[in-house]
């Protein structure tokens, strides 16, 4: 019967030290963990990366990835395009990242942004017919915090066409409109 | 080596002599296994040779102490083979026993020996002789088998396939055929045909005294049946040992009682007893199983009574030793994940009883619908989300499917705790969600975790579930739900008029063409509640105010009068699938706080004032504390893009079509609001119709554009007919309920509260009874009030205002006038001594110089709207206020100028504006010198009107002291000029010149609320007991007709003949006169600024068309009045009906002299 103890003990010794193991092995990870989404909220490339000259993407469903930092220092620092789409922005003049979409959603999509550099991105409105409704059916939700019109505005135009893109910059999870992109409404 | 063939040990090296085996040779033979093989040896050469192997198995097994398969000193008592063959015909025995169990797979054949011997006599040779053989056997050994008692045998038969036979030897014996296909449980964890052989006294009690009961009343299995009997007499003995209490229970089996205890069994036809030796075997009572279910610790806790057999809750992987049907749970039991069954058919999973189970499926939905949002957890129960992979910024419907219900009620949800249900949801990864919800069961403590986890569908087409697998899908939709009250009072007595909306926004994509339809539930009955305004009877669905197709979002309201406690949502567009809603209602309590409510419904604007208790009156609120609405959607979390959704529709069309979260306060939305009622584009106005779901007051109308409302204005006038009167009642009952539920949001006393709404003095009796009964019904269905409103003419209240804010200097002694003026009428009261002595009212007020004068459309032809229209479409451009654009827009296409200048009149305090002084028409007006003469000009005429009126029918009363101004129009005060003294002069000049007399030492003093007009008459009115005010109007009401003879106090329309206009044109001239001549005594343009130019084109218009314009009104107001008879009595002076002419054309003029910009 000691036997058995003595056994028992010894493996429960064992599981302890495992789990301490374990435990270190957790901290250290959720500490990695914190450091990666401390890049992320600072990366410059939200998106995928397309590299120049590819067809900007079609339909995806995946969700959208973290952004992926490459930082590899002998890497000839290349021109990165992204493309992605944005819906109603919010009133102080800013979009959520958490909600671009890579590809266009009919309904919800806007506005296109395409990555310039580093933080930084054009957007204008979207061309397709649904995004121009969706603008136009709550112009003050939709259009007034980040565009100006050169015209006026016109509740039953088809186009928005938009004359100078805005520039937005990636300011945490938020891309926060710094020029607002000139628009005009077009029947 | 030498053999030695043979076992009765009398052999030599020889031949020998030997004899037949006997019992003691046979014993002697040693098992080559030792008893441990269980495969038999065919060579017995006999058709009943399974009959035998039967009898000797259950007499070896007889020799054993445990009646199990057992050696002594080497020789073996019995072995593996006995012991299964006295276990498969047990379980042969077990299984007639609960046949009612199997009545789907069991099936019992019947041999008839003489009329099948008989048949295969008649038939071929082979059959003859197989026949005749079988007679031979059945001769042959009739006394060791008991053939001769023996009619039948009974063939069965389970899955199609042979397993056994009843044995005149032993009741059954088993064929030799591979038995795995009937391996079944039946009670216990026992199973049948296994390899895990068991005695009788250790299978199910209720068996065992069965057989132990029918050899007890039937002596002549015993004697017949010896093995078998003798085999029950060691079952006994070991059971004394083992399981005393049921040893005495079955020793004390009455014979007398078998026939009760058990029911008949027959082979699957009425009547057609199964026996064995000519005893009749009999099978387990249903109700002895139910009985037994009865006590299992896997019957569902419900809290709701249940009719019938309390089903069991089980789940696959269970592990805790509770006990099932009459053993306890094997956690090998495979419970299916759905049974398509009806509950009352199915049989228990390895019980093969039926009865009804519960498992997954009963309960969580196929489908889990996500939306686009998060819930609203303060007010609905969000089902525990646990965000562990993800995040909270979207919610789920409760994927509870409506029978969870029919044991549960929605509070043992929300409240929790030990002995109640609860439901967890974790996010996991690639958006699959874990659903458990934890059943509570009879055992306490105990509870069965229903799992189920939701895999994300598809993006470009709708995964389809796996139910048996236990696979759920989860689905994105963009449905948003709003209730309104958010109250419940569970007061039987008291009305529970309830309204949801529900905003389907699924415009593109897999669900673009979703279709919703909800079910509300109370906690005691799980059917559902009846809406009121279904679209066609027994559709449950109310009709689509707004659709997709003409805007972002369709809409419905639900309209119920029967508090509820759930819904479930429900879409049969696309895949039918559902969730349930479940609002979190805030505690109730029927408070002692009485409120007092004043209502002014103006042309303009409405107004509700209200105190609590004796509170100071303020402008009706709706707060944070006491929000009436419930959007299920989290107004604080939920983000401004709605997850990038695109679907703000939901939020926005709670304000567009229902009503705001919050009024009042530093909100956008507030009192005064436009007195314009919203309804769809399509209403049918010939369908019955409700508040709040058909028509909604739109606050947001001047404000945002919506789209999708069509406003009517013009409630208070608006011609009878039947759609305006159904606007009406929805505007009023609107403004009622939101009373109503402010009072049962702050513990009000809902029976006590009093309101009292006001009326104009000119308004016609027809109309004002006719809005007085419509006061009282609204007030008496949803206030259950022991009062009754108090109707007041809206003249009276302002003055009270002034009074007890202490506004009148000198008091009241002398006499004060009170003039309102409103959007369509104005109304003026004298009072002395704080009485009112003297009241008249007309239709002469901010209309007159905003709206289309005696035309309905006539903003095209209108001065102030061609002046001013397009520069602040202008204004509003260069400032980006495109939706504000697109609201004066909308409001243009109706072509009614009064509502296109009420807009540039509210532009200066809509919250979009931040510089209110650039976009306040006021302000404009104020600086606008060529339309000031308009404004000088209507506000003398009021004033002389008044004069006239006073001197004419108060002829001893001394010069007015005070007066004091109330209503919206009272505004233009501020238009004429910003001194107040200089108003003053000029009014004084005004009773001068009617009284002949100058004032004296003593100044008149005009009083003005710039910022509250409106709200004066409300505030006055809860300033002062209403029924102080309650006075009898009638006898104080005057009107002027302007003809020289005084004594003519009333005129009919048949008594407007030519010279009697042309008498009352000549009236007017003269004021026209006087007021000319102000100029001289107090120049226009140095008082007031007004143009040179503009005075000109006034002199030269002025009393121009007096008469025409005099005939055209009283054709406008017979035709809004509709006067059908000249007989009628004109309620009002004519006085103002040329002057109102005027005004129109001469603002057309004076709106071309100076362009705004310049």
């Amino acid at each position: 019967m000691a036997a058995y103890d003595n056994s028992r003990g010894s493996e429960v010794d064992r599981l302890k030290s495992r789990v301490n193991i374990l435990e270190d092995s957790v901290s250290k990870l959720r500490q990695e963990l914190r450091t990666l989404q401390a890049k992320v909220m600072s990366a410059s490339v939200p998106m995928e990366i397309n590299k120049p000259g590819t067809i900007e993407p079609t339909v995806k469903s995946a969700p959208i990835q973290p952004p992926v930092v490459n930082s590899a220092p002998a890497r000839e620092p290349e021109k990165v395009i992204q493309n992605f789409y944005l819906s109603t922005p919010n009133s102080d003049g800013s979009f959520n990242n958490s909600s671009a979409n890579p590809s266009y959603k009919e309904g919800a999509s806007i506005y296109k942004f395409q990555n310039t550099k580093d933080n930084q991105a054009k957007f204008k409105i979207d061309e397709h017919e649904a995004s121009v409704r969706l603008a136009l059916a709550y112009p003050d939700k939709n259009i007034d915090p980040v565009c100006d019109a050169s015209n006026a505005f016109d509740p039953k135009a088809r186009k928005i066409y938009t004359v100078e893109n805005g520039i937005a910059e990636l300011i945490g999870d938020k891309w926060k409109v710094t020029t607002k992109a000139r628009i005009r409404y077009e029947s | 080596m030498s053999k030695i063939f043979g076992h009765t040990n009398r052999g030599g090296k020889d031949w020998f002599s030997s004899d037949a085996y006997s019992d003691k040779e046979i014993e002697s033979i040693k098992d080559p296994e030792g008893g441990s093989g269980e495969t038999l040896s065919p060579a017995i050469p006999s058709p009943f040779a399974r009959i035998d192997l039967a009898k000797t198995a259950f007499r070896n097994i007889n020799k054993t102490p445990e009646l199990k398969a057992a050696n002594s000193n080497g020789n073996v008592l019995a072995g593996r083979t006995d012991e299964k063959l006295v276990s498969d015909t047990l379980d042969l025995a077990e299984m007639i026993f609960n046949s009612d169990s199997l009545r789907e797979n069991l099936r019992i054949i019947v041999w008839d020996k003489d009329a099948e011997i008989g048949k295969m006599k008649a038939s071929s040779d082979a059959h003859r002789r197989l026949a005749e053989t079988l007679e031979l056997y059945l001769q042959q050994d009739k006394e060791s088998y008991n053939f001769d008692l023996l009619r039948r045998l009974y063939i069965l038969e389970f899955n199609h396939k042979i397993i056994g036979c009843t044995s005149p030897a032993t009741l059954f014996f088993p064929t030799a055929n591979d038995l795995t296909h009937a391996q079944i449980k039946l009670t216990k964890n026992d199973v049948l045909f296994d390899h895990n052989y068991v005695p009788l006294y250790e299978r199910e009690v209720d068996f065992q005294k069965y057989v132990h009961h029918l050899f007890r009343a039937n002596p002549l299995l015993a004697s017949r049946m010896k093995v078998v009997s003798d085999y029950l007499d060691k079952n006994l003995a070991i059971l004394d040992r083992k399981n005393h209490a049921l040893y005495e229970e079955i020793k004390n089996l009455k014979p007398a009682d078998f026939e009760i205890n058990y029911s008949e069994l027959d082979s699957g036809k009425a009547g057609d007893i199964v026996e064995v030796l000519g005893i009749p075997l009999r099978k387990r009572k249903k109700e002895d199983i139910l009985g037994s279910i009865g006590e299992s610790d896997f019957r569902i806790n419900a809290s709701k009574t249940l009719t019938g057999p309390t089903p069991l809750v089980l789940q696959n992987n269970f592990n805790k030793r509770l006990r099932y049907v009459n053993d306890n749970w094997d956690h090998g039991v495979e419970v299916p994940y759905a049974d398509e069954a009806a509950l009352e058919k199915r049989s228990l999973p390895g019980a093969r009883i039926q009865y009804p189970y519960l498992t997954v499926s009963d309960f969580l939905e196929p489908y889990l619908i996500r939306l686009v949002y998060p819930i609203n957890k303060e007010k609905f129960f969000d089902g525990n989300v646990n965000a562990e992979v993800g995040d909270d910024s979207k919610g789920f419907l409760l994927p509870l499917k409506k029978q969870f219900f029919d044991y549960f009620t929605p509070n043992d949800l929300l409240g929790g705790g030990p002995g109640k249900p609860s439901i967890e949801m974790t996010q996991g990864v690639a958006g699959s969600v874990r659903v458990t919800l934890r059943i509570p069961i009879m055992k306490e403590g105990e509870s069965i975790a229903f799992e189920r986890t939701y895999y994300q569908s598809l993006e470009h087409q709708i995964t389809k579930p796996e139910e048996a697998a236990n696979k759920g899908v989860v689905v994105e939709q963009q449905v948003g739900l709003t209730l309104y009250p958010f109250v419940k009072t569970n007061l039987p007595d008291i009305a529970s008029p309830y309204r949801v909306q529900v905003i389907d926004r699924n415009v593109a994509g897999v669900f673009k063409n979703s279709d919703y339809a909800l079910q509300f539930f109370n906690q005691r009955a799980n059917v559902p509640i009846p809406i009121v305004n279904e679209e066609t009877t027994g559709s449950g669905k109310p009709r689509k105010r707004t659709r997709k197709q003409a805007a972002d979002a369709t809409t419905q309201y639900y309209v119920l009068d029967k508090e509820f406690d759930y819904i479930y949502v429900q879409d049969t567009g696309q895949t039918d699938m559902g969730g349930v809603v479940i609002p979190k209602w805030p505690h109730f309590t029927n408070g002692n706080t009485v409120f007092t409510f004043a209502l002014d419904f103006g042309t303009t604007n409405t107004h509700i004032e209200y105190k609590a208790g004796a509170s100071a009156p303020k402008a009706f609120d709706i707060t944070v504390e006491d929000m009436q609405i419930a959007t299920l959607f989290d107004s604080v979390k939920t983000s401004e893009d709605f997850g990038g959704s695109g679907a703000i529709a939901i939020r926005e069309f709670v304000d567009y079509e229902f009503l705001p979260e919050q009024l009042g306060g530093g909100n956008r939305f507030k009192f005064p609001t436009r007195t314009v009622s919203g309804e769809g584009k399509d209403l049918d106005l010939n369908k019955e119709t409700n508040s709040l779901a058909d028509f909604n007051i739109p606050f947001t109308y001047e404000k945002t554009h919506d789209g999708v409302n069509e406003i009517k204005s013009n409630l208070k006038w608006a011609k009878v007919e039947p759609g305006n009167t159904k606007r009406i009642r929805a505007y009023f009952e609107t403004l009622l309920l939101l009373m109503r539920n402010k009072v049962l949001r702050n513990g009000g006393n809902l029976t006590e509260t009093k309101l009292v709404w006001f009326y104009p003095s000119s308004m016609t009796n027809n109309r004002k009874d006719s809005m007085e009964g419509l006061i009282n019904d609204l007030y008496q269905k949803y206030f259950n009030a022991t009062n009754i409103p108090y109707g007041i003419s809206e003249s009276l209240a302002p003055f009270y205002y002034y009074k007890n804010t202490g506004q009148l200097p000198g008091g009241t002694f002398s006499p004060v006038v009170s003039i309102d003026i409103g959007g369509g009428t104005s109304d003026v009261v004298v009072f002395k001594s704080s009485k009112p002595i003297l009241l008249s009212s007309f239709k002469f007020a901010a209309n007159a110089i905003f709206g289309d004068g005696f035309y309905e459309f006539g903003a095209t032809s209108n001065g102030l709207i061609k002046k001013y229209t397009a520069y602040y479409e202008n204004l509003l451009s260069a400032n980006k206020q495109y939706d504000l654009m697109k609201v004066l827009d909308s409001i243009k296409d109706k072509n009614k100028s009064e509502d296109i200048i009420a807009f540039l009149f509210s532009l200066e305090k809509n919250y979009r504006i931040r510089d209110a002084n650039m976009f306040s028409f006021n302000a404009i007006l104020a600086d606008d010198n060529d339309y000031k003469i308009i404004f000088l000009y209507f506000y003398s005429a009021i004033i002389y009107h008044v004069a006239q009126l006073m001197k004419t029918k108060l002829p001893d009363t001394e010069l007015p002291k005070n007066i004091v101004f109330s209503g919206t129009g009272s505004k233009i005060l501020s238009i004429i000029t910003r001194n107040q003294r200089t108003l003053s002069e000029f009014s004084e000049l005004i009773f001068a010149a009617v009284f002949e007399k100058d004032f004296g030492t003593e100044d008149l003093v005009i009083k003005a609320e710039k910022d509250i007009p409106k709200e004066l008459t409300c505030k006055g009115g809860l300033m002062t007991d209403p029924e102080d005010l309650n006075i009898n109007i009638k006898k104080i009401k005057a009107i002027l007709t302007g003809l020289k003879d005084e004594s003519i106090t009333r005129l009919r329309y048949v008594d407007l003949t030519n010279e009697v206009q042309t008498e009352i044109t000549d009236y007017v001239a003269d004021f026209n006169r006087m007021f000319l001549d102000l100029d001289k005594k107090m120049s226009f343009s140095d008082n007031f600024g007004v143009s040179y130019s503009a005075l000109e084109i006034f002199k030269d218009g002025l009393n121009r068309h007096l008469r025409d314009y005099l005939a055209e009104g009283l054709e406008y107001t017979k035709k809004m009045d509709e006067v059908r008879s000249d007989e009628k009595e004109i309620e009002e002076t004519l006085f103002f009906y040329p002057i109102i002419g005027a005004i129109n054309n001469l603002s057309k003029q004076l709106g071309e002299l100076t362009p705004v910009n310049s």
